[in-house]
């Protein structure tokens, strides 16, 4: 307990000590904060109802009062962006959490096991190498008829290949430590041996893993929905807003440009934890 | 084992790739809903029930699921892709306007990420942990961090209203004859023909969306390059060639940035997968007419000819990209050969 606890400060200490790390932790914690309270608060947390229309307000630029401008119905930007937000929170960790444990539970197995079972995981996950996710997920978002929670399963359906791999690589490594071997020659059952060792030691590395790839999940979700296949208009989404706003590039610029910046901004964000999440592990596995 | 046992095993997994892939692809296309039969009769199929009747017996839709497929892949095999509805045409006289389209942006989109990439990664390393190295950290970030239509529409914002130097739509200026047709590539074709005027408009038109789909990817060779050119400039024959007094530019360029471009060339599978997957938007942003806008198209109208066969076409360019890059790095790298991978 003591130990872990020490672990613990340790790591917090060099997460904050790093600035990068740091700008990515206030990022991605500001992102789940501000998701929050917006699922839970709804409008109270934004200065203008997202939906509201006011036609004698359109197109007002950036300012004090419309803090990212209005749109074409002289809606509020900044209150459609914050209002989207929990959108992205959701569908990023619903993918990754689902591709996590399927990809996760299946290379574990593969990887210890070994035989046939590999073999045929191996080559499933070749077939899927193949086909870009995102067009995977694209198909099958059309087959099950366009709305957020589809395209949450599309996503989910097509992203556990990568994390099967990287599961299975480590397991491969697991198997091989003198304790594991002394555990299976013990004839502990392999139901037990990986759950208690192979698990665990996997464990850490997906979780790295998953950090920088919740920001690859959210660009994925914004081309979705970019193209018309998750939430539907009139509702608020980072995706639709850039599609939707697109006509209006020329004479209203930031329209467009403030929710795509928004999605860059929460990508970067996991991207630079990730990578500190990243070295911190390397730097405590040696 | 040898390179010919190497290559035919990659060979033989490519083939089976591609066999699970036309599967997956033809069950989920037949779960679009909606009848296509009915999508492109429109009209007439309600005036004309023995039409769809008709039409539904000669395509086989009403044969079980699996005979289906066997007729589809005995047509695959004669160059059969189907009937799209949103194109109106066979999907095999849409590839052939397309498809090249598509492969000319792909190797311009190649071009640039390459020498942005390393450029920008040779320079990181040369300054390492200063203040250029951060600057391309930053600019890497962003474009990574970005999705496609983003940089696609930034680009157009910029080059279409802060400098209005290049043409944001199309492929050719509309008032400049194309090049007769020889090669399937319009701009092969307009070189062969020796029609320059013709040639730097389709140039012009093409720089755009190519940046748009390198802006995403180059960083990932920068870093790569970066990283390698780190661990080669602190290895042991660098300081033997600075110790025997080759000047220093000789040893950055010929011996360091040589050696370390070969874990580069393991990032072709992933830049094509990139690309294809980013020039679907950018296609679609820039209204390029290529295979891109064709599986938006077909996607967003339920055109099952259409979805097949672009998902198809794209695991085919994938699954060729990774045959290469595994062949080009098992032929300068035995060593790999070795783990049979």
């Amino acid at each position: 307990m003591e130990r872990a606890r020490s672990a613990l400060s340790l790591s917090a200490k060099y997460l904050t000590g790093n600035r990068e790390t740091l700008v990515g932790s206030v990022i991605v914690v500001g992102f789940y904060l501000v998701s929050l309270l917006s699922a839970t608060l709804g409008k109270a947390v934004v200065p203008f109802d997202p939906l509201e229309q006011n036609v004698a307000r359109p197109f007002s630029s950036p300012g004090l009062e419309n803090w990212f401008g209005t749109d074409e119905l002289g809606r509020d930007v900044f209150s459609r962006i914050v209002t989207a937000m929990p959108n992205a929170a959701l569908v990023s960790l619903f993918v990754v959490v689902i591709a996590f444990a399927i990809g996760g539970l299946l290379g574990a197995i593969s990887g210890y096991k070994g035989g046939w079972i590999d073999e045929a995981l191996m080559r499933i996950t070749d077939i899927f190498f193949a086909i870009p996710s995102l067009i995977l997920a694209m198909v099958i978002a059309v087959v099950l008829t366009p709305s957020l929670a589809n395209m949450m399963y599309s996503l989910a359906i097509v992203w556990w290949p990568t994390y099967a791999r990287l599961s299975r690589a480590e397991a491969l490594k697991v198997a091989k430590y003198h304790y594991v071997e002394s555990a299976r020659i013990s004839g502990i059952p392999t139901r037990l041996i990986l759950l208690r060792h192979v698990f665990p030691n996997i464990f850490a590395t997906l979780l790295v893993y998953s950090t920088l790839d919740i920001g690859t999940v959210i660009l994925a979700y914004s081309g979705l929905s970019y193209l018309g296949l998750s939430v539907q208009p009139p509702a608020p989404d980072w995706g639709i807003m850039v599609s939707g706003y697109q006509e209006y590039m020329i004479s209203a610029p930031w329209l467009p440009l403030f929710p795509g910046i928004a999605i860059t901004i929460v990508v970067i964000g996991f991207s630079l934890l990730g990578d500190g999440l990243r070295s911190l592990q390397r730097r405590r596995g040696q | 084992m040898g390179l010919a046992h190497f290559l035919s095993r990659r060979f033989v997994t490519a083939i089976f790739v591609l066999f699970g892939v036309s599967v997956i692809t033809f069950v989920l296309s037949h779960s679009v809903p909606g009848d296509p039969i009915i999508a492109w009769l429109g009209r007439a199929a309600s005036l004309h029930p023995e039409l769809v009747e008709y039409y539904r017996q000669q395509y086989h839709l009403d044969a079980p699921l699996f005979e289906q497929y066997a007729y589809y892949i005995a047509g695959l095999a004669q160059g059969n892709l189907g009937f799209s509805p949103v194109a109106g045409r066979n999907v095999a006289e849409v590839f052939e306007r397309s498809v090249p389209l598509t492969l000319q942006l792909l190797f311009f989109s190649f071009v640039f990420t390459s020498v942005l990439g390393i450029t920008m990664g040779a320079i990181a390393a040369k300054f390492a942990n200063r203040l250029p190295d951060g600057i391309i950290r930053i600019l890497y970030m962003g474009g990574t961090a970005s999705p496609a239509f983003f940089l696609a529409l930034v680009l157009v914002i910029v080059f279409a209203f802060l400098f209005p130097v290049l043409p944001t739509g199309g492929t050719i200026d509309p008032s400049i004859a194309p090049p007769p047709r020889a090669t399937g590539f319009p701009m092969l074709d307009s070189l062969l023909a020796g029609n320059w005027r013709a040639f730097e408009s389709q140039l012009s038109h093409i720089i755009l969306p190519s940046m748009a789909n390198s802006l995403g990817i180059f960083g990932i060779i920068t870093r790569v390059l970066r990283s390698s050119m780190l661990d080669t400039l602190s290895s042991n024959y660098i300081r033997t060639a600075r110790a025997k007094g080759v000047s220093e530019n000789a040893v950055f360029f010929r011996h360091a940035l040589r050696n370390s471009l070969i874990p580069v060339v393991t990032l072709l599978g992933v830049m094509v997968n990139f690309f294809i997957v980013s020039s679907i938007f950018v296609e679609y942003v820039f209204s390029y007419p290529g295979v891109g806008n064709f599986a938006v198209q077909s996607v967003l109208n339920s055109d099952y000819p259409g979805i097949l066969s672009t998902t198809l076409l794209f695991a085919l360019m994938i699954v060729i990209a990774n045959l290469t890059a595994d062949i080009i790095y098992g032929v300068i790298d035995p060593r790999i050969r070795l783990t049979g991978g």
